[in-house]
């Protein structure tokens, strides 16, 4: 059934992550990239590694499940690896055939490369799958809140985020209802060639398309009755709020950074 | 300011371009108030224009002419736009389409985040609210995992939160089933009877009408018949002339009063059925 | 067409942690030309269990016989018969799509490999039962028409298939008096002209109570009660421990009974308003033998 699908990858928990507030989250994410660019030896990087090791254990989210965040990615990080292999060349060479050569640098920059990518996908997802899209939502605008006074509309970007969030399992509902009718009717959706199935979707597209434009038009109507008028004025439900878990997190930061600056070369 | 009359119509006209450039007349000449505190219910069948009134009451829609006040203020006035709106909820038909919070709380503090309320304000308003509905257990909950007549009280809860003075349920028990129709319109009348709240109920099920204290009747744009429901049900002609239907026990009265047999009107089974025996024992 | 269920369950997400009972080991017989009223409560199964007349949703255990098919686990319905099986799902009008109505009523009959003529004059047929006018609407697009006529295309698109069974869900939510009468009286009319079988699935126990011939009541994914309107409405306090109603004819006859002396009793079968006016009148013009 299509309503039982989980919005984003967001694994309802009560742990540690899961309940430090987004913005910090978010920002230590920011933190946490930087940092991985910053990384350049053996020493910075198993840091880092062991640290998201740490990060994926208090999120107790089982380990096979965060693992398959990189797959998707995995043939980039293959990519890259390769490309690597190829093309950077300097220090030892480990192997020679012909012309070619695999040389030190560019195994050593090949699983750098894809240790940075590992890391980055790794760390976010813990972010996506600790946090719900609400919260981040709502960090995100509360983070990007400054940015409302050099005209940055802030505010209704987050509005229309939050009723997108809102309205995707309706939709997902509808979406549903509509292919069930369509196949009552004796629609296929499953045979034909490439052009066929695309003409096949068209008794479902209108339905949700005219049923999107009049959910639309009845919540614009469903706002303006409770008074909406735009960001000016407003105020926000404030439920975001620090605990110690935040100042923890503040405290890892400027260990890593500190540990970071060190140990780079 | 008229204390009395919350809500008045004077002489209201409404329409818009049809199809083919000709004109809709939705609403002519409407005159009506309604008065603080009380419960009343609007019928008429689709297209009698009563869901034009409903949107003329909170200035979503204006009028093409007259007047219509809210507090004594003219839903014209630009500057009192959004202290009419604050006190005249509207509670729309389908209720997937007015939740706009991603959860129960969030919809709740959408008005009040509107208004500019400060948000320790606006928490203590809030469960209140909820409280007021009795959803207060389902504060984080997501709206799309609610019954239909969860969503209709959180809407109302949405509405009570910004402290109103009238509610307009616009046909909001029309896509509901009949538990969740029964929890509105109970909870309709708990929030008049306890809170003071001014209800006006516009819908097309005559008995939601029934233990209304008034009864206005839309048809083709105009106000059929206003006033007391014993009043305006006994009229059953004129009622399905205008596409409506009457209670059951009002129906049933009727087809036997029309063969002769005398009975006192009464909107309650329990009156019928007592005058019913009566009849049939004696005979 | 008979339908009968053997011990139907269906689970729903099997293996997630969403996983549902939604129907526990239904058995029901319906006899080839019923008009069968099924109520419940919103999740109480009654829109799987329809889903599962047309092949939208197999079961998990058990067996369906639908006419000469016979649907299991394992073995779907033949996609020529499903054709046989009308679904009209609630609020039927968000279905529509076509630029016309008399296109988006060929929609059914021309996936089934019907030749265009053919369908066309299917389209007429079905427009005309559902008491619209073909020349007039036709041309028309299907978004411009009013919510009444829109719901009357919906089920003409599923008439036109000529199917033996029709399945309604809740027909006439959100409809006012009149348009609930009006489509009601015409489902009933199509029903004895074509010789259905017709599942009504309702909310309402007057509606239930005014056509059905025979009665399925649906709780937590089981059928709770079955069998002829009279008898499934005498049981008013179980109907009531399901949060279910009687329809008001019958909360009506029970207060009366409850006056009257024994031998002058209404009999329950008069559930239908017009017959217990009837019957009121008749009482009332007829001396009293005593």
């Amino acid at each position: 059934m299509l309503q039982n699908i989980a919005i984003g990858q967001y694994v309802p928990g009560r742990s540690f992550l899961h309940l430090a507030d987004p913005r910090s989250k978010l920002l230590f994410i920011v933190m946490f990239a930087t940092l991985v660019f910053l990384a350049n030896n053996s020493i910075t990087y198993s840091i880092l590694i062991a640290f998201t090791v740490f990060s994926i254990l208090l999120s107790r989210l089982s380990l096979s499940y965060i693992l398959k965040s990189l797959k998707p990615v995995w043939l980039l990080i293959l990519f890259t690896v390769v490309l690597h292999i190829f093309i950077t060349k300097g220090g030892t060479v480990y192997y020679q055939l012909g012309s070619f050569t695999v040389e030190e640098q560019g195994v050593r920059q090949a699983i750098f490369i894809s240790i940075r990518l590992g890391l980055l996908i790794l760390f976010s997802s813990l972010l996506t799958l600790t946090t719900s899209p609400m919260d981040l939502t709502e960090g995100l605008e509360r983070l990007l809140g400054p940015f409302g006074r050099i005209g940055v509309p802030v505010h209704e970007i987050a509005l229309m985020m939050s009723i997108a969030l809102r309205f995707i399992p309706t939709l997902m509902e509808e979406t549903d209802k509509i292919i069930k009718a369509q196949s009552a009717r004796g629609a296929d959706f499953t045979s034909g060639n490439l052009v066929r199935r695309a003409k096949n979707l068209i008794p479902i597209a209108i339905p949700l398309f005219v049923s999107a434009f009049r959910r639309a038009e009845e919540l614009a109507m469903a706002m303006e009755a409770r008074g909406y008028r735009g960001g000016v004025g407003r105020t926000r439900l404030n439920k975001l709020r620090f605990s110690w878990r935040d100042s923890l997190i503040a405290v890892a930061a400027v260990l890593l950074i500190l540990a970071i600056g060190w140990w780079r070369t | 300011m008229n204390e009395e009359n919350l809500l008045t119509f004077r002489n209201v006209a409404f329409s818009y371009d049809g199809e083919e450039g000709q004109r809709v007349e939705v609403l002519k000449g409407v005159d009506l108030t309604i008065a603080k505190g009380s419960f009343v219910s609007v019928l008429g069948h689709n297209g009698s224009g009563k869901s034009t009134l409903a949107k003329l009451m909170n200035a979503l829609l204006l009028p093409e002419s007259g007047t219509i006040l809210v507090s004594g203020a003219d839903t014209r006035n630009g500057e009192m736009i959004w202290e009419i709106r604050r006190h005249v909820g509207m509670v729309f038909q389908n209720p997937d389409n007015q939740i706009v919070g991603a959860t129960v709380e969030d919809d709740v503090a959408f008005g009040l985040e509107n208004m500019g309320v400060d948000p320790q304000e606006m928490r203590k308003r809030i469960d209140e609210a909820l409280h007021s509905v009795g959803m207060e257990n389902y504060t984080l909950a997501q709206p799309y995992r609610l019954s239909g007549g969860q969503k209709q009280r959180v809407a109302i809860a949405g509405i009570m939160a910004m402290r109103p003075s009238v509610i307009i349920l616009d046909e909001a028990t029309a896509m509901l089933d009949p538990q969740g129709r029964q929890e509105v319109m109970h909870l309709a009348k708990k929030l008049n009877r306890e809170e003071g709240i001014t209800i006006v109920n516009i819908t097309h099920f005559p008995e939601e009408a029934v233990d209304s204290d008034r009864v206005i009747v839309m048809n083709r744009g105009e106000v059929l018949m206003d006033g007391q429901p014993g009043e305006v049900f006994s009229q059953v002609e004129r009622l399905q002339e205008a596409g409506l239907d009457v209670p059951f026990t009002v129906r049933v009265r009727h087809e036997l009063v029309a063969k002769g047999y005398d009975l006192p009107f009464g909107l309650h089974q329990e009156e019928l059925v007592e005058h019913l025996c009566r009849l049939l024992l004696t005979k | 067409m008979q339908i009968t269920f053997d011990q139907v369950s269906h689970l729903y997400g099997k293996g997630t942690p969403f996983e549902r009972l939604a129907l526990k080991n239904i058995s029901l017989k319906i006899p080839s030309g019923a008009f069968v009223g099924i109520i419940g409560q919103t999740g109480s199964g009654k829109s799987t269990l329809i889903q599962h007349l047309n092949g939208l949703l197999s079961p998990t255990s058990g067996e369906i016989t639908i006419g000469d098919v016979v649907i299991t686990p394992t073995k779907r319905i033949p996609p020529a018969k499903r054709k046989d099986i009308g679904l009209v799902f609630q609020y039927p009008e968000h279905q529509l799509f076509e630029e016309t109505v008399a296109k988006d009523v060929c929609f059914g009959p021309l996936n089934f490999e019907l030749p265009e003529s053919m369908a066309e004059s299917r389209a007429r047929e079905a427009l005309e039962l559902v008491g619209l006018d073909y020349e007039a609407i036709k041309d028309r697009s299907p978004f411009q028409l009013s919510g009444g006529q829109m719901r009357r295309v919906a089920i003409a698109g599923v008439l036109a298939m000529q199917p033996k069974v029709l399945v309604l869900d809740e027909p006439t939510a959100g409809l006012d008096p009149a348009g609930r009468k009006a489509i009601l009286e015409g489902i009933h009319r199509i029903h004895r002209e074509q010789n259905l079988t017709t599942l009504l699935v309702t909310h309402s126990m007057e509606e239930a109570a005014r056509y059905a011939d025979l009665m399925l009541v649906l709780a937590g994914g089981e059928v709770v009660m079955q069998g002829r309107p009279e008898e499934v409405f005498q049981q008013a306090d179980r109907l009531r421990d399901l949060s279910l109603d009687v329809p008001q004819t019958v909360s009506f006859i029970s207060r009366i009974n409850q006056l009257l002396p024994d031998t002058a009793r209404l009999p329950a079968t008069l559930y239908r308003e017009e017959e217990l006016i009837a019957h009121v009148l008749k009482r009332l013009s007829v001396p009293k033998e005593c």
